[in-house]
């Protein structure tokens, strides 16, 4: 028995009416009961469910409600004795004046916000973008380059979290001389690194790291300013502009997972000069013009969401999507947890540059990389998404001039299959819902149309004999290919009764009960025992083929005529 | 103080930085070599470079009744990470 706190309904009584409405009264508590003496009782009304015909037919009246004290009940606070099987409570309900004793559950906060525990791990990440799936559909990444635009990666740490991966150095990019890519201190960058590498495993990282370091301290800034990333643009552009190398197509992927917190650190809005709500801004015409040269963009929507919003935002929390997180040639990525529930700091629409901005969520606020408690932010839900974006570009590689292939068609393509949340539609919280590895993949990789063999075709034969063997119920596979709906049936004709073949059927032996039913022995001889099943079919469709010559068959599909398989 | 971003239409294709300077009516050691001059806008021709405060007026002056509201002076704002907002983990080689 465990002290456990407990909810207690009490039957109206002067004293209990009385401090319900705040007034000195003295409540007293049932036997065994410690009663929370701070918790003022609560009145709950007497509700009865009301004849469609007494309500009138509204459909927002199905009770009616007495909220008289005289007939209502009360509610108190308290601790008692209770067993894990609920033993104790009858001792307390069988009390004169008890209406009910119930559990006071602790209700957790659902929603994640700066600093919560992280809510599952990667590989929950890795079954909600249906990896298996992408991974069965041969799309891990391979041939595809992601950079990372971001504070350096860290190859070692990836390594040794089990994530082994191709960095490409030699087009890497490191603002100052002296800095080797892969080799950042452990920090964010790794962070976005990791979480690509959950979908896309196979793709080619560059590491584009944009905070400088004070050489004479060995510490490492941790902000950095827009032209910053002006020239690191301007170094992916001249990537795009060069010649691909073997085994490696001209897609490249450019996750970026920061921005701007607050207006002040900004020329105002109106300004010729402003950035966050200018499309005139150089950064942000950089960005239509790496995306018009082929890029696939993603920039995080930003953590200044109105729940919970990083402190670094100043308390302000709407309109927070702005400059190129909002541009209309990118990606801008909000965050859900893996309760598809939106973390409580993903900013929400619209954008400044493109209204509806953020377009989709990705996974966030998981133990993933272990750089941090959790992998978190938008920062960390913009990776997740930039790896489906490379498995994608494996399948769907960037071809100038192929509106499909374009970055805006591959944006579409994504946005179309995500998982609808929140409000039907598309909506500010959400955009147009969460990504949907398992939707890309039925999108992008046709299904395998029509039958594997045509066994009328083929062993014309065996659809004009009677039936001693019901193929296409005994090997489904063979008659319905693969994955196809409706199935695709193949026509049998039905048999020619006036046509009866006595080598190969002995009318005695025929089972009349199992015809049209795969069996083995119904009617196909003594020694048709066969271990093997292929061996079986074999056997069976070459004593067909050898059956020699009958009459043509009338035609038409039938169920138990011929091999059975014409099911429609 | 963080430099200033100036862009300005060329109407040949990559000016070089003297050609830039000349556009701008500033010496051609002012602009940022580090930096140089980027191409921001390939179909409009524009283009970019980074200036301290005094050339960045010089530069204003020098594009001053320009119709293009892309000619001019922007902001250079600073950028943050849009991560958990905590340092890493220790024991993980972070230099801080």
């Amino acid at each position: 028995m465990t002290m456990r706190p407990v909810l207690i309904e009490l039957e109206h009584s002067a004293a209990l009416e009385s401090a319900a409405a705040g007034l000195e009264a003295v409540v007293t508590a049932p036997a065994g009961v410690l009663m929370d003496s701070s918790f003022a009782p609560v009145p709950v009304p007497a509700v009865a469910a009301r004849s469609p015909l007494e309500a009138g037919f509204e459909s927002a009246s199905g009770f009616a409600v007495d909220d008289r004290p005289i007939t209502s009940t009360y509610v108190v606070r308290g601790m008692m004795e209770v067993d894990e099987a609920g033993a104790g409570v009858e001792a307390v309900t069988a009390q004169p004046g008890v209406r009910g004793v119930f559990a006071d559950v602790e209700v957790e906060p659902q929603l994640i916000c700066p600093g919560s525990a992280p809510m599952g791990t990667h590989l929950d990440v890795e079954r909600l973008l249906c990896v298996p799936n992408l991974r069965r559909a041969g799309m891990d990444g391979s041939g595809v380059t992601v950079a990372i635009v971001d504070s350096g990666i860290n190859s070692a740490h990836l390594n040794a979290q089990g994530k082994p991966h191709t960095l490409d150095a030699a087009r890497s990019w490191v603002p100052q001389a002296g800095m080797t890519p892969g080799t950042a201190p452990v920090g964010h960058g790794t962070m976005c690194a990791f979480d690509v590498l959950i979908a896309a495993p196979k793709a080619t990282l560059l590491d584009i790291a944009l905070l400088r370091s004070n050489q004479a301290t060995s510490t490492q800034f941790k902000t950095f300013l827009i032209s910053d990333a002006l020239r690191a643009y301007n170094h992916l552009r001249s990537l795009m502009s060069g010649l691909t190398r073997p085994g490696v197509n001209r897609s490249l992927v450019v996750n970026n997972s920061w921005g701007q917190f607050h207006s002040s650190w900004d020329f105002p809005v109106g300004n010729a000069g402003n950035y966050s709500h200018n499309p005139s801004h150089p950064f942000n015409k950089m960005v239509a013009a790496l995306e018009a040269d082929g890029a696939d963009i993603l920039f995080a929507a930003g953590n200044c969401g109105s729940d919970c919003p990083d402190g670094r935002c100043q308390g302000v929390t709407a309109n927070t999507i702005v400059g190129a997180n909002s541009h209309p040639a990118v990606l801008s990525v909000g965050g859900v947890d893996t309760s598809k529930t939106r973390v409580g700091y993903s900013a929400k629409g619209p954008g400044a540059l493109s209204r509806n901005k953020p377009d989709l969520c990705g996974y966030t606020h998981f133990d993933g990389s272990k750089v941090y408690a959790a992998d978190g932010g938008t920062s960390a839900a913009t990776p997740v998404v930039a790896g489906v974006i490379a498995c994608v570009r494996q399948k769907r590689p960037f071809v100038p001039g192929n509106p499909a292939a374009s970055p805006a068609g591959v944006r579409d393509l994504v946005r179309s299959t995500c998982q609808d949340l929140g409000a039907a539609g598309y909506d500010f919280d959400h955009g147009f819902g969460v990504i949907n590895g398992c939707a890309i993949v039925d999108k992008l990789v046709p299904r395998i149309v029509g039958p594997v063999i045509d066994l009328c075709r083929r062993f014309p034969d065996l659809c004009r004999r009677p039936p001693f063997i019901d193929i296409c119920r005994r090997y489904p596979w063979i008659c319905e290919g693969v994955w196809r709906e409706p199935p695709i049936r193949i026509p049998f004709p039905e048999p020619d009764p006036r046509v009866i073949d006595p080598r190969i059927v002995d009318p005695g032996r025929i089972n009349p009960g199992r015809i049209g039913q795969s069996a083995m022995g119904a009617g196909a001889g003594e020694d048709a025992m066969m271990s093997d099943e292929e061996s079986e079919l074999a056997m069976m469709l070459a004593a067909a083929y050898e059956a020699g010559r009958l009459d043509a068959a009338s035609g038409g599909a039938s169920h138990g005529g011929g091999c059975g398989c014409g099911k429609g | 103080m963080a430099k200033a971003v100036v862009q300005f239409h060329f109407p040949t294709p990559n000016p070089t930085i003297e050609q830039a300077a000349g556009r701008l009516g500033i010496a051609p050691s002012e602009i940022d070599a580090e930096f140089g001059v980027i191409e921001t806008d390939p179909v409009a021709g524009h283009y970019t470079v980074l200036l301290d405060a005094a050339a960045a007026a010089r530069a204003a002056e020098a594009l001053k009744g320009s119709a293009d509201p892309a000619e001019g002076v922007f902001s250079n704002p600073e950028q943050e990470l849009l991560g958990p907002g905590e340092d890493p983990e220790p024991g993980d080689g972070l230099v801080s």
